[in-house]
């Protein structure tokens, strides 16, 4: 498969006033076009930074980040939006839906970013909320929000999807559902997937484990054989 | 603009209806209240110029004896003048329509001041006949063809109707002192053609003048000004005639009248509207800073999802635009075809244009435009401070202030402060903004009331001052032109009254001059003046009382000496100036009759004021009296003559108290939605609902204290403009009571902790989970 990331001892470094913070630093990484991976570390690693950083919502201080063989850090705003827009789907831990627009409307919001999407329907479909599709995101439950949010970020046809903690705010059942969805775009629609989260178990999922300790990664590790999310023992 | 966040900012709209339907509010009153303003002067004053653009409305008119046709060769020769025509008129019955009174204007041309035709034919040269004046006509039912029976001095002729015209000079006219106020219906004007003067030999006493270089009628330059008065000035030095008195354009009675009318809404657009605007825009504002706050996730949830910058500003831009827009919009057109109208509807009744169309200035839509790029502005500005923050950063919450009073923290005061008062100082202290926003809202609104009362006052006080305190006498009877000294001192003792002269007169201190009023009085206290602090001011044996205004303009003061000239006559005179007055309607210099006949004038009464009763029936029995008006009848006229003002101002408070309400009540609002997380926290920690809404009422009312009393001075301030600049030929009485200021106050108070009242009631509802949460 073809590299579609790649991190050259990437670093980022936030500065409040007189403190400065490092949260990450000569970050070396590579992911595969289709691969669907796990960056897993405790809280406070540095994981929703290399996230960011991955998706073009923040800059890094230091190194180089590659998309393709575009370097998305020579890019400036205008370009990073055009980046977010047309090639990244995001999925946010607490959904981030907006909250005047139905569940049909969050998705066809991305309609508005002019670029060519899916039928929403068809989106809604894929998440199995097609029914749903009038109500807002203030008559959905925590999963039902979230399935939303994945059909909105995948209705672009985005080469990666990066998620936040996608399960983070669900039960356990539902997160099994999310993490099905997230499984599926990358095994059948061929998305790279991109996950963080805390929770070890997920790692069985993937097909490759990105561990992050203090701000760098650790290890990569290769998941030979990845379960299917209902098979996992959560 | 996108579908769908078009559909998500009316949702949002909708959602958040209550403060933008205030801003929708504060718009449409501000424009309702400018647009009506505006629309009225601008009426006023277009309808005046076309209607004198079409007829060529008089440069100057000449008064005198008797003009020759001489004298007409003499005129034109002056190279400024473009044509001069003369002019003479009596003053008859018209038998035919209940002996009413009709002005028979005598003309040989028709070039100046034309008559503008109606129905019928217009004026030819050495027709018989009569051309009328059309709302008499249409209010009495006389049409062309119509043959009308005239008496005029002890001559009965008939004369018939060939035309139903309007006339300039009669734009805005009195016929005689026997009317106290404009009554058309009820008297006439009608010109004929010279040949058809009744009796042997016509004098003609007036003589007006096209001038060249002059083509602008209402809106006169200051190049047409200075051409006229270099002409004036050429006429005197040319036209060697004895009482020759000249007046200008912009001298004419119906000119001023409508000028005085159009600088009173030209006042109120000045004074109001620029205020409710200035609320509407800082509501705008507020509010949207806010929402821009409050949305801080779904900003930075849309520009992580690629949506670009400029997208987004102008995705929330919109928001203000549209409200702003639409308020703003609306309340010009209601403004305009409600308010306005109605105002409009004044003209009709006052002045005998036949040219009725309402307009509205460039300054309408100009304001609205300004309204809407000034809201968008702030909003650009507070969307743009979020969106240079990466989407990451975005998505962050916002840090917490730091929670502190500031220095009062540090002094031994603190201690002895309630939790309250500790809890809102600190409050106030780190959400300036939100405070001072605050503070000047209240002081917006209290300026508004304190100036629309004490303007309510000063508009009560008037009647008082001029029928009460200057002007106490029962009667007031005028004298004709055929009466003479003798004839007024017999009517003076008859009655007991106070003979006062008053003639026309040009005062000169330096290289200032200007036409102002001669008020020449005989002993009596019937006829009084009053000084700049309310005293009554004693007319002096030698000396003269200057009016205040007068002096403003001539640069003078007591103990100056000025130079004053009657225009019919030739002799200057020069009298030291002994004291300034005030007065409700002229302005000039008071003279004592002992005093004017010292320095060489002849004393010629014109009116007698009394206490005792005197016969309506002299205005027809007796030859030398011109009218004879009752008190009530003055009071009566003047309370006319006010209404519309009247009306403006009622409208203005009105609105200024609903303006009032509506900022108090959308801060409050805001104010209130920024401390619900406080609050939140304030009962999770076991703090009753009665006692946290006692510590938000306390901090409302500190600041309704300080922005109540911050408003006060200016609206005194707006007072002072707006009585000042009503009405140049008079002064408005400044002495308020107590009570317009306990008014401002007062209303500020009752409307800042009724609406504190109403929203911290949402305490007792909040959702301590879901505001701890503090998630959208």
């Amino acid at each position: 498969m073809a590299e579609l990331i790649t991190f050259e001892n990437v670093g980022k470094i936030y500065k409040t006033g007189s403190v400065t913070y490092e949260a990450l630093h000569d970050v070396n990484l590579t992911i595969d076009e289709g691969e669907l991976v796990v960056i897993l570390g405790p809280s406070g690693a540095g994981k929703s930074t290399l996230l960011n950083l991955l998706g073009g919502l923040d800059a890094a201080t230091s190194g180089k980040i590659f998309f393709s063989t575009e370097e998305l850090t020579s890019f400036n705003d205008e370009k990073l939006g055009k980046f977010r827009s047309l090639d990244v789907g995001i999925i946010f831990q607490f959904y981030n839906l907006v909250p005047t627009l139905t569940a049909y409307e969050n998705v066809a919001l991305m309609e508005d970013l002019g670029i060519k999407i899916m039928d929403p329907l068809e989106a809604l479909d894929m998440v199995g909320l097609a029914d749903k599709k009038d109500s807002f995101p203030s008559q959905m439950s925590g999963g039902q929000q979230q399935r939303i949010s994945i059909a909105r970020a995948i209705a672009k046809r985005p080469r990666l999807l990066l998620c936040d903690e996608p399960t983070g705010a669900l039960d356990t059942n539902t997160g099994r559902d999310v993490l099905r969805i997230l499984q599926e775009q990358s095994r059948i629609h061929k998305k790279t997937v991109v996950m963080v989260t805390h929770n070890n178990l997920f790692a069985e999922v993937a097909d490759k484990v990105v561990y992050v300790k203090n701000g760098t990664v650790v290890d990569i590790e290769k998941v030979e054989s990845p379960k299917d999310a209902y098979d996992l023992d959560w | 603009m996108k579908k769908n966040l078009l559909k998500k900012m009316f949702r949002d709209l909708k959602n958040n209806a209550v403060q933008f339907l205030s801003i929708f509010i504060m718009c449409l009153l501000s424009m309702f209240m400018l647009s009506s303003f505006d629309s009225d002067r601008q009426s006023f004053l277009s309808c005046t110029d076309k209607y004198f653009k079409a007829v060529n409305f008089m440069d100057l008119s000449l008064m005198s004896e008797g003009f020759t046709q001489e004298d007409i060769n003499d005129l034109v020769r002056i190279p400024e003048i473009k044509h001069a025509e003369r002019r003479t008129s009596l003053i008859g019955k018209l038998k035919s329509v209940k002996d009413k009174k009709i002005e028979l204007n005598f003309i040989e041309s028709n070039k100046i001041c034309s008559l503008y035709c109606l129905k019928g034919e217009p004026y030819t040269k050495d027709k018989r006949g009569l051309w009328i004046d059309w709302y008499f006509a249409k209010e009495n039912g006389i049409s062309v063809g119509d043959s009308l029976e005239i008496e005029c001095n002890g001559k009965a002729f008939t004369e018939p109707v060939n035309g139903i015209v309007a006339e300039p000079e009669h734009l805005y006219y009195i016929i005689d002192e026997s009317f106290a106020d404009v009554s058309y219906s009820e008297y006439c004007y009608a010109f004929l053609d010279a040949s058809e003067y009744p009796f042997e030999d016509i004098t003609f006493d007036r003589v007006l003048i096209d001038l060249v270089n002059v083509d602008d009628q209402i809106y006169l330059s200051e190049a047409d000004k200075e051409n006229i008065s270099e002409a004036k000035l050429k006429i005197l030095d040319g036209i060697s005639k004895s009482s020759l008195r000249i007046v200008m354009k912009n001298e004419q009675p119906g000119y001023q009248e409508v000028i005085t009318a159009s600088n009173f809404d030209g006042m109120m657009v000045a004074l109001f509207p620029p205020l409710f605007i200035l609320l509407s825009v800082l509501c705008t504002i507020t509010t949207m800073a806010r929402l821009t706050a409050k949305q801080r996730t779904v900003i930075g949830t849309l520009k992580a999802l690629g949506f670009s910058k400029a997208t987004i500003t102008v995705h929330y831009t919109m928001y203000s635009v549209v409200i702003s827009g639409a308020g703003s919009l609306i309340g010009a057109l209601l403004g305009y075809y409600i308010f306005g109208a109605w105002l409009f509807s004044d003209y009709e009744e006052l002045y005998t244009s036949p040219i009725r169309q309402m307009e509205m200035s460039d300054i309408v839509p100009l304001v609205i435009i300004g309204i809407v790029l000034l809201t968008g502005l702030f909003n650009y500005l507070s969307c743009r401070k979020l969106l240079v923050l990466n989407a990451s950063e975005i998505l962050k919450p916002d840090a917490p202030k730091v929670s502190n009073a500031g220095r009062i923290e540090k002094t031994f005061i603190w201690k002895k402060l309630s939790f309250a008062t500790r809890w809102n100082l600190r409050d106030i202290n780190i959400n300036k903004g939100r405070s001072i926003m605050g503070i000047a809202g209240v002081a917006l609104g209290s300026s508004l009331l304190m100036g629309s009362f004490g303007i309510m006052e000063c508009f009560s006080m008037q009647e008082d001052w001029i029928y009460k305190r200057l002007r106490p006498a029962e009667y007031t009877m005028n004298l004709s032109g055929e009466s003479d000294y003798s004839r007024a001192y017999d009517y003076a003792r008859k009655f007991g009254g106070q003979m006062v002269m008053f003639s026309e007169v040009e005062i000169s201190k330096g290289d200032k001059s200007k036409m102002y009023s001669l008020t020449v009085a005989d002993e009596g206290n019937l006829y009084r003046f009053q000084d700049k602090n309310g005293d009554y001011a004693e007319v002096p044996a030698y000396g003269a009382l200057l009016s205040a205004k007068a002096a403003k303009f001539l640069n003078a003061d007591t103990g100056d000496v000025i130079s004053f000239r009657i225009p019919t006559q030739k002799k200057v005179y020069s009298i030291n100036v002994t004291g300034l007055y005030t007065s409700p309607d002229s302005q000039g210099i008071v003279l004592s009759r002992s005093c004017y006949e010292k320095l060489g004038g002849y004393f010629e009464p014109g009116t007698i004021y009394t206490n005792m009763t005197v016969p309506k029936s002299y205005e027809t029995t007796q030859n030398d009296v011109s009218g004879v008006l009752h008190k009530e009848e003055q009071v009566h006229a003047f309370r006319k003559s006010n209404e519309n003002n009247n009306d403006m101002i009622y409208i203005t408070v009105a609105i200024a108290v609903i303006v009032g309400f509506v900022t108090t009540f959308n801060m409050g609002i805001l104010s209130f939605m920024e401390k619900v997380r406080d609050v939140a926290t304030l009962k999770v920690l076991g703090f009753a609902t009665k006692k946290i809404r006692w510590i938000l009422q306390q901090q409302n009312l500190f600041i309704t204290g300080i922005g109540s009393l911050a408003g006060i001075p200016v609206g005194l301030v707006y007072i002072s403009l707006l009585m000042d600049k009503i009405d140049p030929s008079g002064d408005f009485l400044i002495k308020l009571s107590l009570k317009p200021y306990i008014q401002a106050v007062f209303f500020s108070f009752v409307v800042s902790v009724a609406v504190n009242a109403i929203i911290s009631r949402r305490v007792n509802v909040i959702n301590m989970v879901e505001a701890l949460k503090g998630v959208e």
